[in-house]
């Protein structure tokens, strides 16, 4: 988005209000995404904080060659990498093979339900996913969150990781398997 | 077309769900499904995940939270440079006006014995500092006379050890102090360069 990279350069001249336009219009997909890593109100807005913090006192290393907000998710991906190297949670590798859960009972979905039902259905079922979100290792579930909760690309993604194309949609499709197995498991 | 869950890789589901499939593929499938209730429903479970996923509820964001980064930002950051800002300068200027003319009221002196004192206390101040150059200087040699005595002797220091050490070892010591700097140094920028690409996409 040009406007993102005038903003930047006005940022970068002194103007403070330049780079709170780009905290208002990037707030939202940064909570939301990592509020689905921390699963923690607080800790989430505190984090967001951060992370901007983190992008203004970056700012002059940003390339304007790049999207300004896979530049901004990457930072954000790097502040969460080293939250999780500093609360030691181990990260489960991705090389390992899945079990795709065929012995699970699959969820029952009827084609033509009546309406109302289906959304009661789909209100049951995103509850159950914001749990089976939070089973996901971070690295799956990072990726499940663009891809679903905040919209990027796989090309996207794919830079934002600096790893290829193909290796995201691997690693999504991974997640999504894994998490119709806990739904599926879930009562 | 073979089963979906009998064979058929979930990929393809997903596949056909972001629509990337090929459009005779597509057909096929549309085809299978149509006729096979269990892909069927593998098919809509996935779709049912993908629409929930997508309808997933934002994190409400507080009011004054853009305002919170701002302050923990600070006004100091944004600061021009003194040179930049001619308002700062006129108000500095028309601050020490000011003073001075409320010296001249509540002391009851004139402008010109003002002026005079004013003088006298910067000259006083020239001096002063003249002095401290000075002796600044004089400090300064005499730090740079002890590191040359201190640096002769650690000459005389290596030279006394290589009279005891034969030509072969002092060559070895040279080559592994030698790989010991190149592999700091190369450790150091591989460092630096980790941190800087830390934040580059």
């Amino acid at each position: 988005m040009n406007d993102d990279q005038d903003l930047v350069r006005r940022a970068l001249r002194g103007d403070q209000g330049a780079f709170e336009m780009i905290v208002r219009r990037y707030q939202q997909p940064v909570l939301n995404y990592v509020g689905r890593m921390v699963r923690e109100r607080e800790l989430a807005l505190d984090i967001s904080q951060d992370v901007f913090l983190k992008v203004y006192a970056g700012l002059r290393s940003y390339r304007p060659q790049y999207k300004f907000s896979t530049w901004l998710f990457k930072v954000a991906s790097n502040y969460m990498i080293d939250y999780w190297r500093k609360k030691k949670i181990a990260t489960q590798s991705l090389d390992h093979g899945f079990d795709d859960g065929e012995d699970c009972p699959p969820i029952q979905v009827a084609a033509d339900e009546p309406s109302v039902a289906r959304q009661y259905e789909l209100r049951e079922l995103r509850g159950k996913l914001e749990a089976a979100i939070a089973e996901l290792p971070p690295a799956l579930r990072e990726l499940f969150v663009w891809r679903h909760v905040n919209g990027l690309s796989y090309e996207e993604m794919a830079e934002i990781k600096g790893i290829p194309v193909g290796t995201v949609k691997n690693r999504v499709f991974l997640a999504k398997e894994m998490l119709k197995t806990i739904l599926e498991g879930k009562p | 077309m073979s089963c979906l869950t009998s064979g058929l890789i979930p990929e393809r589901i997903y596949a056909y769900l972001d629509g990337e499939m090929e459009e005779a593929e597509m057909r096929a499938l549309e085809a299978h499904l149509a006729s096979c209730p269990a892909c069927r429903e593998a098919v809509a479970a996935r779709r049912r995940i993908a629409e929930a996923a997508e309808s997933l509820p934002s994190f409400e964001v507080p009011d004054g939270f853009a305002a919170s980064v701002m302050a923990r930002i600070g006004p100091k950051a944004a600061r021009k440079p003194l040179m930049r800002r001619p308002r700062a300068w006129a108000a500095g200027a028309a601050g020490l006006a000011l003073a001075g003319a409320g010296w001249v009221l509540l002391t009851g002196r004139s402008f010109s014995d003002v002026v005079l004192d004013a003088s006298r206390f910067l000259w006083g101040n020239v001096q002063g500092l003249a002095t401290l150059a000075a002796k600044s200087y004089s400090y300064a040699t005499l730090a740079v006379k002890v590191l040359g005595k201190l640096a002769d002797q650690v000459l005389e220091g290596f030279k006394v050890l290589s009279s005891f050490i034969g030509p072969e070892v002092q060559i070895a010591c040279l080559c592994v102090a030698l790989v010991l700097a190149a592999a700091g140094l190369a450790l150091w920028r591989h460092k630096l360069g980790v941190e800087r690409n830390h934040e580059k996409p």
